[in-house]
């Protein structure tokens, strides 16, 4: 949907056609889950989390002026969400070998031993090691990380969520993933012992 | 690159590589959306329920207020004409 085929339909969603609602959602739906997915510690969860945040959005439909890309409204509410659960989790500053689960661990071992990219098999592994990587981020560069690295976004998109410059998001990402790389080596030391 | 930036690469590879795919909406959901803004659209003709019976309830005070300020100022007045009259009266007698 282009930007004034998503005003006309919203224009509609205010009269209440139902049509036009459906249309909504399904317009906004991808984008919601890719953010609630990404910033649930696990999985399976996310049709409540993308349910809390499509009812925030409906309810302050009407504080939309139309200022920004309603894109990028919505993914605000989205990530402000995200934020509040992120800041519940806890924030461990060392990760155990086993802590991890035995896939997880696998591919800590496997990065260890050869250069080769890792099986496609164990890639929601790779995800769950991701998560574990970054519970020692603030949560506002947790959120990032996980938008750019588990759900593709652009620095431009995840700025636009976050409120932040590109420069910025690029910036905490950089120091972000330098904590990342630190935690990683403290598994890998693991290995050693 | 150095070899531990080189594996936390490969690691958010792969981890980007598996992204699952995203299911459809579900019918609870859309319905849900539906029922969020009947229930608004409810609570907004509540407010101007709640408006236009606050508007009548002024009116009728006020309606009240002069049914019972016009017969007091219709008993006030011929007194005062009276004392006022008497007065004059007063001053016409007086050498």
């Amino acid at each position: 949907m282009t930007d004034s085929e998503v005003s006309a339909c919203l224009e509609r969603v205010r009269q209440r056609d139902e049509a036009a609602i459906h249309a909504l959602i399904a317009h906004m739906h991808p984008l919601v889950y890719k953010i609630a997915r990404s910033n649930l510690a696990r999985r399976g969860e996310e049709a409540d989390l993308v349910q809390t945040i499509m009812a925030k959005v409906f309810s302050n439909l009407d504080q939309f002026a139309g200022r920004v890309p309603f894109k990028h409204w919505v993914s605000r509410i989205a990530v402000n969400t995200c934020l509040d659960l992120v800041r519940y989790e806890k924030r461990r500053p060392e990760v155990r070998l086993a802590d991890l689960g035995e896939e997880e661990a696998r591919i800590v071992e496997n990065l260890a031993a050869s250069d080769e990219g890792l099986d496609a098999s164990l890639g929601l592994a790779a995800r769950d090691l991701v998560q574990h990587l970054v519970a020692c981020l603030q949560p506002i560069d947790r959120v990032l990380v996980r938008l750019l690295y588990l759900e593709g976004f652009t620095a431009e998109e995840a700025g636009a969520s976050t409120n932040l410059s590109p420069e910025a998001v690029a910036t905490r990402v950089s120091r972000a993933k330098a904590k990342m790389r630190d935690r990683h080596a403290q598994l890998l030391k693991d290995i050693d012992r | 690159m150095n070899p531990s930036e080189h594996r936390l690469n490969r690691i958010l590879d792969a981890a980007l590589n598996a992204t699952p795919p995203i299911p459809p909406p579900s019918f609870q959901l859309q319905q849900r959306m539906i029922a969020i803004l009947r229930e608004k659209q409810e609570s907004i003709w509540n407010c101007l329920d709640g408006f236009l019976t606050l508007r009548i309830f002024a009116a009728a005070t006020v309606v009240m207020a002069i049914c019972v300020a016009l017969p007091l100022m219709q008993v006030k007045n011929p007194y005062h004409e009276t004392i006022n009259l008497a007065n004059s009266l007063a001053q016409l007698e007086k050498p």
